[in-house]
Order: C-alpha cells, then structure tokens, then sequence
C-alpha cells in the first residue's frame, strides 16, 4: 500500500469511526430522492393546476365555456366570487383567477373573431410567482375558447346566423365593399341552404347538428404525444432515476464541503503538520483526502441506485459500464471539489459561506431542483460551463434514457475536466500553516 | 558554533533507507532565518547539535524555537540560510530529512477517532512501514507507551498522560536516529512525565540524537548533556551542561543524607573533610518526591 493509499484508508477509517454519521451520507440522499420521487413524480400523475374562474357574466356561453374548462385534466377549477377571488390572489392563496365580465357571452360567437375595431377582452388575476402556472391557464383557455367557437361554427344554423351577424354590421357601408357584401350574402345563402338540408327528415347529421352537420372546423392538424427514448418505446422517464441523482449529487457536495472542513480542522490540531512529517508529499496528502471522498460518494451511489432500482423501478438503460463511468466522474468531482473549497477559503467560517453558495448555485443551475427550461436563458446557456450539469445529463443518460455508452464517456470525460482544475486550483492555494 | 559532527551505525529501523554509509549524522544549522511577513522569528541562527547528544533547546517564547523545529521538520521553509540533517539538505532532500528525523509535537497530533493501534498502524504506513514489520513496531509502540492493554481504545478515551505517551509512540515507529521533542510534558502527571524521561534516556542511551525543547528547566538539567539558549531569534548561548553551570558562578548540589542529623553535624563533617562551604541549608524532600512517594510511580492510566 503506497503512502497515498495510507491517507486514503486513513479517511476512510475517520468516516467509518462515526458509523451513524456515514449511514446518514447515505441515507439522508435516499429519503431526500423518495421524497422529491413522490412530490414529482407522483403515481397518480401530476396534481391539476388551481384556477378559480368568476362569472359576472351570467349568460349560457361562458356557462358553458367554464364546464369545458372543468373538463380539462390539467386544471381544478372553482368558482368564486370576484372579490373572493380578488383577495385570495393579493394573498396568495390562490395562483390565478380568470374574471369572465359582464357582457363576455356576447362575444363567445363566430362573428367576434372577424369583429374590427375595438376587441372585447376577458381578465385574468395572477399571483407573480405563479406566472408558469398562467401562462398555462392562459394557453388551455384560449384553446378551450377557439374550440367552443369552432363547435357553433359547425353547426349551420350558426353559420347563418355569423354571415347575417356580419353583413348586419356591415350595414350602410357594404355599398363602399361591395365584394364583402357579396361574399357574405353568398355565405349567408349557403348556410341558409345548408340549415335547410341538414334540418330535412332523414338527412345524415340531422342528429347531431352541433357536432359538424357534416362541416365541423377543426384543428388543421391532429396532435398525437408519443414520449420518445433512446431506450426504445417501452422505456418512459422515471422521476425516481432524476431525484435520486439531483439529491444524491446536492448531498454528496455539501458531504464535499464538510470534508473540506476536517483539512482545516486537522490544519489545527496540528496532524496536518504530522502527516506532511510523514514520507507523505503535500499532493498525496491532498489528494488522498479528496480519493477518500471520492470512495465514499461512490459507495453511496451504488447503495442509492441499488435501493432506487429495487424499490422505484430505476433501471441502468444504458448498462452498469456507462453508470459506472458517471459515478466515477462523480466520485472525482466530489473529491476535487472539497479541494476547491478548502484551497479558495481562508477559514472554517468562508468555507460555510462560500460552499453553500457555490453548491446552491451548481444545483439549481444543473436543474437539480426546477427542470433545466424554466431557468432564465443565460443560465441555460451556462449548461457546458457547470459540472453539475454534466453530471446530471450523465446520470439521466445512463438511467432512463439510456442513450448509451458513448455518451457516459462524454459525461465523464467533461467531468474529470472539471475535476483536473478543481484539484489543481486546490493543491496549489491550500495554505498550510 | 556548537558541538561536533560525528558518525552514526545503522540501527534496526525496519525503514527502507537510500542514506549512504558514514554520512554525517546531526543536525546543522547556519544562518537561519524565518520571517513572517515584517516580523522576524529567527535572525541567522547557526547551531550544530552533535550527534548522539540529548540537546536542549531553551527560550521564551517568543525566541523562535518552534520556527527553528518547523524547519528542522520540513514544515517550513526558511526565509534564508541552510539547515542539515545527517548530511542532507532540509530542502533539497526533505524525504530523506524525514526519515532520519522523529518529531513529537507539542499538541496532541493524534485522530481521537480512531484506536490507538489504528493511529499507530497510520502513521507507521504513512512512515513507509508495511506488513511485518508495520506489525512489529506497532506492538514495539504499543510497549514503548505502556499502551498495550488499551490498544483497541479510541484515542478521546484515554487520559492526557496516556495521549502523550501516544503522541511520542506515533512519531518513533520509523525508528528515526534524531529525535525531536517540542514541550513533550505539557499537561502531565508526575508518574506519566517520569515514564516520558524514562522513554527519552532509553533511547538516548541506544544512541539516538534527541533535541529537546521545553520551559522547564529541571527536565533540561535532568535530560540533557548540551544546552543551547535562543532568545529573540538569536542564539545567546550554546555548551554542554556543565560548562553551562559552571560559567554561570558557584553550584548548587542536593544531596540526600540519612545519617546526618542537623545542619551543624553536616557543617562539621564537611570541613572535616576540607569542603569549603559558602552557605548550607536544610531542605525537606521535594513536593514531587514526596508525591510519587505517596503514589508510587506506577502509570495511573484512567481513561
């Protein structure tokens, strides 16, 4: 064993010296992944979003536009009062309401999406910070809107009713558009014809009028969601896969951070002096310390991936090599990042504030907490720059994405990178006196 | 200048050793000086510590002892001047310095953590030690610290003597030829300190170098055959123990006497045989004395 394994074996005896503790590495990422699995990932699927909708409208068309808003899976709508609602937003106690004026039925028809001049409009009351949540909301009204629309469309008594609507506003001025006129009385006609047809004893559609007649509008383009992994198609995301490697990765950093503090620790209570007495050279003191690290981020790895793939159906899609390539390139971050922190701060007291900060920000912008996408656009770009991000796309690829080996090398590849300058910047700024 | 430089035979240290034979062995010093940003610790101090000497090392604090043993120890580097131990360069050779030299810290530099023997087993691998004889003199450490029946012991356990006798053991398993003490006493019962002094004129006595530095100077006069007192930075004075005391004017002796019965009776005796005596006076047994007559010497290991 050469002297660097003796610092290694030292660590690790110093880990396991305090058993519960080195149980808590492990078991601390563990219940943080099943947690944030089951906050994220629930069984039953994602909770519908909260929208509470204020009718001061009263009349059958947003009548009926609130019952296909309840329709929807993705929202739980309720129905308040605008004052009610009003102050539950200022509050917080409620993310968005949608307030359906007085006078908003009237504009629920056909003819309002050809209207000119001043449009009507509908308000919708937000809590800032639940603004991802409204664009929602906004996004499965508007389609609830169009499709409400396009169903009287179909219906040729309606039909008729838009172009006699719409030749009515046009009045006194079609003389000066006579081209519209035309093309509006011939609309008018065709869906009088049409009414007419549809409303014979025996004709196809007669049942169902408001379903089409036969010229029901819709969609241009149906919409099919096909989920699409390079594990093939009957693998699908796995939550668990993704909180067991955020967790894992956050409390395996901040173990990299306390770690950094035993090199002070030990800077005081003189072993440091020992040890460097010893035929140890100050690198292999370092580095040793950081390996001993790295063992122990890799034995919680297997024991977290292990219970994950037992218990929360993860599987290693890419295969145990392309796992084991990430862990490593983990296990190297780890180590080279206590030595980051313990060579950039100069007492126990930076080391606290500066390894929270730097962990807080390598997590949130690797997406550890909040997917990748809702982060501001210069911090997505920062993605190639951050370690964490590497580590976490290495994970995803050799758990449910399994997009193979190759992939994992690239990961790892990245990783050890950013490990060579952690412990270069760390050996070379560790003050040792 | 300060004592001599002589030859040294190879012990039996288990510790793979690339040193050639009759190359000098003792320490060095010429024009040392450590300075910490505008403060000056040590200013051209130049010592030779002879080898096979027990050597001690006196000064405030302040007088730049600890500077001077940290670049003994290769902890530090000197701001300029050259050290030398057993004919090696302290920073052109620090392996080889390291394994020649054996230092025990003035602070308990021990992993209270972990056993007595895993601490032993550490530092002796970390001093190149492997298999049977990491084995060997571990078991040698263990005996050398009368530590053999709490071996398996976590350090924090164990009593501020008990540490100590550690903390000495630890630094000695690559059985190094020089052998530096920094305040090896501090915080210790009479019976642990009197066991320490047996430890230290045991291998003194196999014919190590030892270095010892510390603020008590009975422990000096009861250890040391040479002295050497630094004081801000510069050595004041450095000769062998009897010079010393003989230097400094007329000498003090105390002698234990069962058949004289008063002062007078021993005033009489003494001129009887033609000792001139300047002043004479009766003294009791010393608190020590009588502390470890009460107590006995035996270790008292309570942890």
């Amino acid at each position: 064993m050469s002297t660097f394994w003796w610092i290694v074996r030292k660590e690790l005896a110093l880990f396991f010296a305090d058993p519960k503790g080195a149980a808590m590495v492990i078991v601390v990422p563990l219940v943080l992944g099943v947690m944030m699995g089951f906050i994220f990932n629930p069984s039953d699927g994602p909770s519908p979003i909260a929208v509470v909708v204020v009718n001061e409208d009263g009349g059958p068309e947003v009548g009926k536009l609130i019952e296909r808003l309840g329709r929807e899976s993705s929202l739980k709508v309720e129905a308040l009062s605008a004052a009610e609602a009003r102050e539950g937003v200022s509050k917080g106690d409620i993310g968005v309401a949608v307030d359906f004026g007085p006078g908003s039925s009237a504009h629920l028809k056909p003819a309002a999406m050809f209207a000119s001049g001043e449009r009507a409009s509908l308000t919708m009351w937000v809590d800032p910070s639940h603004k991802t949540e409204a664009d929602i909301v906004q996004g499965l009204l508007t389609k609830v809107m169009m499709e409400s629309v396009f169903a009287e469309v179909g219906d040729p008594a309606s039909q008729r009713k838009m172009f006699d609507d719409l030749r009515a506003d046009l009045g006194a001025s079609g003389a000066e558009r006579p081209e519209l006129a035309r093309f509006l009385d011939q609309g008018a006609a065709f869906a009088g014809e049409n009414e007419a047809r549809v409303a014979a004893p025996g004709a196809e559609g007669a049942a169902a009028p408001a379903a089409g007649g036969g010229m029901a509008l819709k969609p241009p383009l149906d919409i099919v969601i096909e989920p699409v992994v390079a594990a093939g198609p009957t693998a699908g995301f796995n939550g668990f896969a993704h909180t067991f490697a955020g967790m894992l990765m956050q409390f395996l950093l901040f173990s990299a951070s306390g770690h950094a503090k035993t090199l002070f620790a030990e800077r005081n209570a003189g072993t440091l002096d020992r040890l460097r007495m010893t035929m140890a050279s100050k690198a292999q003191i370092l580095l040793g310390t950081a390996a001993a690290i790295g063992v122990v981020s890799m034995l919680a790895s297997a024991v977290v991936f292990g219970a994950a793939m037992l218990f929360f159906d993860v599987s290693l899609r890419s295969g145990p090599l392309a796992f084991g390539l990430v862990v490593l390139g983990q296990a190297a971050l780890v180590g080279s990042f206590s030595l980051l922190l313990a060579g950039l701060a100069n007492s126990e007291k930076q080391l606290d504030s500066l390894g929270t900060m730097a962990i807080l920000f390598l997590c949130f912008v690797s997406g550890a907490w909040v997917p990748a996408f809702m982060l501001p656009e210069f911090m997505q770009q920062l993605g190639p720059f951050v370690p964490t991000r590497w580590l976490l796309d290495g994970m995803a690829g050799a758990t449910w994405r399994g997009v193979g080996l190759l992939h994992a090398g690239k990961c790892a590849g990245a990783l050890f990178g950013f490990s060579a300058i952690f412990a270069a910047i760390g050996l070379r700024r560790f003050k040792w006196g | 200048m300060c004592g001599r430089v002589g030859g040294w035979r190879e012990g039996e240290s288990g510790v793979p050793s690339r040193r050639t034979a009759g190359a000098a062995l003792s320490i060095e010093i010429t024009d040392l000086t450590v300075q910490y940003g505008q403060s000056l610790a040590v200013r051209g101090l130049s010592l030779t510590v002879p080898t096979g000497s027990c050597f001690g090392l006196l000064g405030p604090n302040g007088a730049g002892k600890s500077s001077t043993i940290r670049c003994i120890a290769t902890t530090q580097t000197p701001t300029s001047g050259t050290i030398r131990v057993g004919g090696h360069d302290v920073a052109a050779a620090p392996a080889e310095v390291r394994r020649l030299l054996g230092v025990v810290p003035q602070g308990l530099a021990l992993y209270d953590s972990l056993s007595v023997a895993e601490n032993l087993r550490v530092f002796g691998g970390l001093f190149g030690l492997r298999g049977a004889a990491l084995r060997g003199r571990v078991d040698w450490g263990l005996e050398l610290s009368q530590l053999g029946a709490h071996r398996d012991k976590r350090v924090h356990t164990l009593s501020g003597g008990m540490k100590r006798r550690l903390n000495i053991a630890a630094s000695l398993l690559h059985a190094p030829k020089i052998l530096v003490f920094d305040e090896p006493t501090t915080g210790v019962d009479p019976q642990s300190r009197n066991h320490i002094f047996d430890m230290i004129r045991a291998l003194h006595k196999e014919g190590r170098t030892v270095v010892y530095t510390t603020h008590y100077m009975e422990e000096v006069e009861a250890l040391c055959d040479r002295v050497a007192i630094v004081d801000h930075g510069r050595l004041v004075v450095c000769d062998t123990m009897e010079a010393l005391l003989a230097d400094a004017g007329s000498r003090e002796f105390s002698v234990s006497l069962s058949e004289v019965t008063s002062v007078a009776d021993l005033r009489a005796r003494l001129a009887a045989a033609g000792v001139v005596v300047e002043s004479l006076e009766s003294k009791g047994r010393s608190l020590e004395a009588v502390f470890l007559a009460l107590t006995g010497r035996a270790l008292r290991d309570a942890s």
